[in-house]
């Protein structure tokens, strides 16, 4: 009987592995009638010594409650094990944001407006015009500026630049010229905003004065020249990202600005009170 | 932002520092003009060897109340006034 326990309880784990809970529960339900059967001769057999009674009582009791922990180690196991599966896929998650974090919010604050390079939004128009006087030129680095000139669809007006690039150096001033020709036969006003291709360089580049943003307004076929005064900031040439960037798109478009009903009306008030 | 292009870089365009020029209607600094055009077109689109005209054109504004008068000193021609003075 004692090998037999030697026995039952090893493959009574072995089938515990397993996970064949039927297996072991008949195995256990067995072992633990014959250990209570085997409880009760050993009791009933050495009544006359009481240390092998207690010794006996004791390795059942012993026997007992590793049946026991048989019984009860599935449970407890396979929760914990669930439990410790979250607490890991839990730490890797979080490891994996905190790399996936950095290029997340880089795209978030390029696409909300807030730049990296904050220092230039953050110049007043005082302290541009302090850093106009102080600028120096940069002799190692010259960028070609290209204009290019565009209207709306429905303003009738021939917009063009008058130079098609200039070469100029980081900190210096340089000035462009606009051609606008109005071609019809009405007082239009018209609004111009820009661009800067490419966009790393457009940070770097400063307007002091230019047509653009303010209405514009042009009589029936009048031409006008519109200057652009503008300068490239010396750091740019500190800039790893525009250490191949020798060119650079300035792009004017024209639209017709609302304002242009209100002075058709105007002058159509005034012509019959002249006539 | 009409397209929320999640990501791209949209262009923010700055005013400009001394605000806008006010149109040349009556043509009054067209010979400047002309005379910095030329000069780009000899040079070859060379902004470095067109500041002189440049200045002129720009002293031409501020002489006809086409610009708001100010040092030219301060637009970076330093070394064009050094230049004249020096010559004078």
């Amino acid at each position: 009987m004692s090998l037999y326990s030697r026995i039952g309880r090893p493959v009574s784990l072995f089938f515990n592995r397993l996970n064949k809970a039927q297996n072991l529960s008949k195995l256990e339900n067995c072992l633990f009638s014959t250990q209570i059967n085997q409880n009760k001769i050993l009791t009933k057999l050495t009544q006359a010594s009481t240390n092998k009674i207690i010794a006996n009582r004791i390795s059942t009791t012993k026997i007992l409650s590793n049946l026991k922990n048989i019984k009860n180690f599935q449970k407890p196991d396979q929760s914990t094990k669930n439990g410790l599966w979250y607490i890991l896929s839990g730490f890797v998650i979080m490891v994996g944001a905190s790399y996936a974090a950095v290029p997340l919010f880089k795209i978030f604050c390029e696409s909300q407006g807030y730049d990296v390079n904050m220092e230039f939004r953050d110049l007043g128009i005082d302290e541009l015009k302090k850093k106009l006087s102080s600028l120096k030129k940069v002799d190692n680095r010259s960028v070609k500026v290209k204009f290019v000139a565009s209207t709306s669809g429905d303003l009738l007006w021939r917009f063009e630049p008058c130079q098609e690039e200039i070469t100029v150096a980081p900190g210096e001033t340089a000035l462009a010229f606009f051609k606008a020709k109005n071609m019809t036969d009405r007082s239009i006003i018209g609004i111009a905003t820009y661009t800067i291709l490419p966009y790393d360089a457009g940070l770097y580049f400063n307007k002091i004065q230019c047509f653009c943003f303010e209405e514009q307004r042009l009589d029936p076929h009048e031409e006008v020249d519109m200057p652009v005064f503008f300068y490239i900031d010396e750091q740019y040439t500190e800039d790893p990202k525009l250490e191949n960037v020798d060119q650079i798109c300035l792009s004017y478009t024209f639209f017709e600005s609302k304002g242009s009903d209100d002075i058709q009306n105007l002058q159509k008030l005034i012509k019959p009170a002249q006539n | 932002m009409s397209s929320m292009t999640f990501g791209q870089k949209i262009f923010q365009p700055k005013p400009p520092i001394q605000g806008s020029f006010p149109l040349d209607h009556d043509g009054d600094c067209k010979k400047e003009m002309l005379e910095y055009m030329l000069c780009i077109k000899r040079e070859k689109n060379d902004n470095s060897k067109c500041r002189l005209q440049a200045k002129e054109y720009l002293n031409c504004r501020m002489n006809n109340n086409l610009m708001e008068k100010r040092d030219l000193e301060t637009f970076g021609y330093r070394e064009i006034v050094e230049n004249e003075q020096n010559n004078k």
